[in-house]
């Protein structure tokens, strides 16, 4: 008798991972353009409900002109917000290095930025300018969310 | 005795999981060209992985057309539209609009399928690929 029942808790210890695998995943793409000077735009708000939410703000990408005469833009990320686990992170995207396109507008090209910015309910990221030149620069974001079944 | 067979089969069947991974590296392509039409880019398949990536090329003459991308992960689907508009081009060929691939990096435990579709969203000759996994 006493041998069923360890085997019993062996065998829901091991349906444990599986059951806390299953999950109710979506994934994300958004886009946005800046081209005004001193400003901010929004490029991805996402929020999440309905359970524990695993998600993450996985890369981004920008192509800035080829008449882009320095102009850079930050690039503002908040995760979290409002909650002890809020994250306020930022980078600032220069292109003067980036690789070209050889024709067409010769515009500069960020490619895929890693980023792997884990969240649970809210995302938030923006793009500024605000005394970093002007131009227009189009960004994009990839992410997913994910609710794990409790 | 039997408290030791028994320690050494749970012990096996922790182990038979990771003896049964084998993972398999997957690649897909499809092409949409017909007006208002739905195709495949990773057929429905069961199991557990990851999509790592999608990748979009889009002609030169693409007049604004765009694609749905709907990823139905676990049954559940989730869909974005690719617009070319801003993307960058190819430096020579065809000038074709060039997503790059777009990092997904989402699992899923239990099937994957990923369609795309181009209702009222204009009509191109669109290719796109798709990376993924299976545990």
């Amino acid at each position: 008798m006493k041998s069923k029942k360890v085997l019993l808790a062996a065998l829901a210890g091991l349906t444990i991972p599986a059951a806390a695998m299953a999950n109710v995943p979506q994934v994300g793409y958004a886009y946005a353009q800046i081209y005004q000077a001193n400003s901010t735009v929004t490029l991805a708000n996402v929020s999440r409900t309905g359970g524990p939410v695993e998600s993450r703000l996985v890369g981004l990408k920008c192509i800035f002109p080829s008449n882009d005469d320095g102009a850079l833009v930050k690039v503002e990320i908040t995760a979290d917000a409002g909650t002890t686990r809020e994250q306020d992170l930022s980078i600032t995207v220069d292109p003067t290095f980036f690789q070209q396109e050889s024709n067409g507008a010769g515009q500069l090209l960020s490619g895929w930025v890693p980023l792997n910015v884990d969240f649970a309910s809210t995302l938030l990221v923006q793009l500024n300018n605000t005394n970093l030149g002007t131009a227009t620069i189009n960004c994009w974001v990839s992410y997913w969310t994910s609710i794990v079944p409790e | 005795m039997r408290i030791k067979l028994l320690t050494l089969t749970c012990a096996l069947c922790l182990l038979a999981p990771f003896a049964a991974n084998a993972s398999t590296l997957e690649y897909s392509y499809a092409q949409i060209f017909s007006a208002n039409s739905t195709v495949d880019l990773v057929a429905t398949t069961s199991g557990s992985g990851n999509l790592n990536g999608i990748k979009c090329i889009f002609p030169s003459s693409d007049g604004g057309a765009e694609v749905k991308i709907t990823a139905t992960l676990d049954g559940t689907a989730s869909s974005f539209t690719i617009d070319p508009s801003n993307l960058e081009r190819e430096s020579n060929g065809g000038g074709q609009y060039l997503t790059g691939w777009i990092p997904i990096g989402d699992g899923f435990s239990t099937s994957i399928h990923v369609t795309l579709n181009n209702t009222s969203l204009g009509t191109a000759t669109i290719n796109c690929w798709a990376s993924w996994f299976l545990n």
